[in-house]
């Protein structure tokens, strides 16, 4: 039986090479290709006779644009509704991503900390930027050193700011991995149980696991939302603070 | 057998020979880093140029047009309110100018009224003390009348009496008639 965690192996499908660099077509590759189809088709779908009075499928699409902006407004205000084509795609690609995972023989590709990273290290880089352009460069390294603090606190203040500061990509990322990759584990964990000790109690012992098991899918499909909303959230307060300064 | 009977067993060993076969978490194979970079790169630059170029364009349109048509339908409804209460108040108005003319001519009819029924009863009162005092007037010619003619007519009955009584005609006077009742002033 394989293990818990060779369902986060790379399996590489179509083998590619660009600039020295591999960039073969995988498992992980498939898998974020079918959460962008299936964004696409749920928008189209939706969308696809729009009226002023909506169809049912028109308002699950606007709901969830709604949803966005209402996070976008209460966490950023309307200053912040420039970046929502960037935050609605970013919620949805991770939640979709995160959903599909769950589905049996699929691929979750935001259990690899290599993905999380790298959207949170371009979310990093990309507030760090708008902050400095909004404020310029001298205001923007005041953030680091809150006004009113006494000088002599300034030596411990500023090193703890900035390493919170350069920790969010990290806890941002790690966030959403470990949550992912914890939970796939323990299905898969459980469901081990279930086959084993169904196989060696004539079925009857692999019903306390099943039961669980259930209970953990239902578990995980909150947690593949609120680990996207999270990611939203967080996206956004940063994008907040960029933009206000404090 | 012991396989068999401790799951965890099966389970911890499995996990450890699968670690251990692919070098631990597959998560941390560098091997993999660059093409998944690539293809989250390049699948989320589509999404989003797809969401920011197509999808949401049309849900911000059809917001937008429900909005309107919502605030169109809003001030159609105030603009027939405010004509509801405009119209109310006009005919507020004018019912209260149609009260207060309604008022006008009731007064104007009961003091016409009241003029005409002074002047009448003033007109029978005075016909009414018109003819008391040509009653009075009569009653007191009547009674003069009376009084000068009642000793005449006394003593002619007294004469007729006489005659009946005693058979034989006798003429008396008045004047004596006045001395008898002592009325001879």
């Amino acid at each position: 039986m394989a293990g818990p965690l060779a369902q986060f192996e790379i399996k590489k499908i179509i083998e590619m090479e660009a600039f020295g660099y591999d960039i073969s077509f995988t498992n992980s590759s498939l898998a974020m290709i079918m959460t962008v189809v299936f964004i696409s088709l749920f928008m189209y779908l939706g969308l696809r006779n729009l009226e002023i009075i909506p169809s049912k499928k028109q308002s699950v699409v606007e709901s969830s644009y709604e949803f966005i902006s209402g996070m976008i407004g209460d966490n950023i205000g309307n200053e912040g509704m420039k970046y929502f084509s960037f935050i609605f795609t970013l919620f949805l690609f991770i939640l979709v991503g995160n959903l599909l995972g769950m589905l049996p023989y699929s691929f979750t590709w935001t259990s690899h900390i290599i993905v999380t990273f790298s959207i949170a290290f371009f979310i990093f880089i990309g507030v760090t930027l708008i902050a400095i352009y909004k404020h310029g460069i001298v205001k923007f390294l005041k953030f680091f050193a809150p006004s009113g603090v006494p000088k002599p606190m300034l030596i411990l203040l500023v090193p703890i700011e900035i390493i919170s500061y350069l920790s969010r990509p990290i806890s941002l990322s790690v966030r959403l991995f470990a949550n992912m990759m914890a939970g796939h584990t323990l299905l898969k964990v459980i469901g081990g149980f279930v086959f084993v000790l169904g196989a060696n109690s004539f079925i009857v012992g692999g019903i306390l696991p099943l039961a669980f098991l259930i209970a953990l899918t239902g578990l995980e499909i909150v947690i593949a939302f609120l680990q996207a909303y999270v990611f939203a959230i967080l996206t956004c307060l940063y994008i907040n603070d960029a933009i206000h300064l404090h | 057998m012991l396989r068999y009977t401790f799951p965890f067993y099966l389970l911890i060993t499995d996990t450890i020979s699968a670690s251990e076969e692919k070098g631990g978490m597959p998560q941390l194979n560098p091997e993999s880093f660059s093409s998944q970079i690539f293809w989250l790169t390049l699948l989320f630059i589509i999404l989003f140029l797809i969401n920011h170029y197509f999808f949401l364009p049309k849900i911000k349109n059809i917001r937008k047009k429900r909005d309107e048509t919502i605030q169109s339908y809003l001030d159609e409804a105030k603009n027939l309110n405010d004509s509801f209460n405009s119209l109310v108040d006009k005919m507020d108005k004018e019912f209260e100018e149609v009260k207060n003319e309604q008022n006008t001519l009731i007064k104007k009819t009961f003091e016409e009224n009241k003029k005409i029924f002074d002047k009448k009863i003033l007109e029978i009162n005075n016909d009414f003390e018109d003819k008391k005092n040509k009653l009075n007037s009569d009653i007191d010619e009547n009674k003069k009348l009376i009084t000068k003619e009642l000793p005449k007519l006394c003593v002619d009955l007294s004469d007729k009496l006489y005659e009946k009584i005693m058979g034989e005609k006798k003429k008396g006077s008045v004047n004596d008639f006045k001395k008898l009742i002592g009325d001879d002033k």
